[in-house]
């Protein structure tokens, strides 16, 4: 085995244990409060994937269905979105199925392909998808926050609070990071359609 | 400049729609975020067959939905020592059964509270709740499954499910339940959907509102 197979394998390794304490941790502790299910496990799920697609540079970077990174961002951001549902949510609790989807497709289908996908974008598609993704976190956390029902069958109803308010949390921080951003970064070279801006 | 390539394109349209069609799909046409909804909007397209278990009555003695034959149940989940949503659901199972008495539907309607209590709810606890709100003992049964794994197959096949809370007590998700004559489920209300449901006895029996 060439030295790169043995780091990739090296590589592998250590991340499949990285995920079995993910896994054995969120199914024990995490998965029992929504707080913790929402923010916690699916923001590592990502991570794992992420990782992993850190190891395959030459996939990263010269795939053919992917060039303009705007088609893996739209896997990632589906992902995403589909396991941010409720009723996701708990059936992923009570099922099989989809409890063992969501610890498949959150770190292959979301994880990898952002790390995948990003770089590639260009500067508007990667406007559009941060701003995308902030304003949707926003709409989860009014729908969590102001629901008078509760939305979760496995969850009580403070919880509910609880989750509106991290969600806000977290998207107000990315946000402030954002302005940060745009405020500090020199964007005078920008074009749309060319390599520079893809730095941006 | 970078070529573009409609290839690309296509392939990110095809990817947008198949997960635009995933997320349609599993909502139900985006009717249904939350299971209880889901699990509402499936009843109506796919009645569930309802087996039949041993229930232990007020009277000590043991009935199941087997024995009304013919007659339409209206069954809800409670635990006596619920202070909130239970109680709600015994007030509104008593106009219940006022409203059937006054329409002379008294044969062919029956009443069950189904108690998923099973360490603290006794016959007497459960004649005490139905005391509570003034009910009749003729058509509202307040039963308790006979074991535990009753219990577990009716919240299974019922779709019900209870949760502790921080109190002692439980969480569940509360509704009165229509099962037709030939014991299946049918429809799903909450308990301040009145009109609605008895909109949906009289299409299945279909007897004028007098």
């Amino acid at each position: 085995m060439t030295n790169q197979n043995h780091k990739i394998r090296s590589d592998l390794i250590r991340i499949f244990i990285l995920y079995s304490v993910v896994l054995v941790s969120s199914k024990l502790i995490f998965e029992k409060a929504l707080t913790t299910h929402m923010l916690v496990t699916i923001p590592l799920l990502i991570y794992i994937g992420a990782l992993i697609g850190y190891i395959f540079p030459c996939l990263r970077f010269n795939q053919t269905w992917n060039k303009n990174g705007v088609n893996g961002m739209l896997i990632a951001a589906f992902t995403m979105l589909f396991w941010m549902l409720p009723k996701t949510l708990d059936l992923s609790l009570d099922t099989p199925v989809y409890g063992s989807a969501k610890y498949i497709t959150l770190p292959l289908l979301c994880g990898t392909m952002l790390v995948w996908s990003w770089k590639k974008c260009s500067f508007l598609a990667k406007n559009f998808f941060q701003f995308e993704f902030l304003a949707t976190i926003f709409r989860f956390s009014w729908l969590y926050l102001t629901s008078k029902s509760r939305l979760c069958v496995n969850y009580l109803y403070d919880e509910q609070q609880y989750v509106g308010y991290g969600l806000l949390a977290f998207a107000s921080i990315h946000f402030m990071f954002l302005i940060y951003y745009l405020f500090n970064k020199d964007f005078r070279q920008l074009e749309t359609n060319t390599i520079s801006s893809r730095n941006l | 400049m970078q070529t573009y390539k409609w290839s690309e394109a296509a392939l990110g349209l095809f990817i947008f729609a198949l997960g635009f069609s995933i997320i349609f799909f599993e909502t139900m046409g985006f009717k249904a975020f939350t299971r209880e909804s889901a699990r509402r909007l499936l009843i109506e397209d796919n009645p569930v067959n309802i087996k039949s278990v041993t229930l232990q009555n007020t009277t000590l003695d043991f009935i199941s939905f087997e024995d009304y034959k013919d007659k339409v149940l209206l069954v809800d989940f409670i635990y006596t020592r619920c202070p909130t949503v239970c109680n709600l659901l015994g007030s509104s199972f008593k106009n219940l059964q006022t409203k059937i008495d006054a329409l002379g539907l008294g044969d062919d309607i029956v009443l069950i509270s189904v108690s998923f209590d099973l360490e603290y709810d006794t016959p007497t606890k459960l004649a005490e709740y139905r005391e509570r709100f003034g009910g009749i003992a003729q058509n509202w049964k307040v039963v308790v499954p006979k074991t535990k794994s009753d219990l577990e197959k009716l919240k299974q096949d019922f779709g019900v499910i209870v949760i502790p809370d921080k109190w002692g007590g439980f969480v569940h998700n509360a509704a009165i339940h229509v099962l037709d004559k030939n014991k299946q489920l049918v429809k799903i209300v909450d308990w301040d959907e009145s009109p609605q449901l008895f909109q949906m006895i009289e299409n299945i029996y279909d007897k004028p509102k007098s």
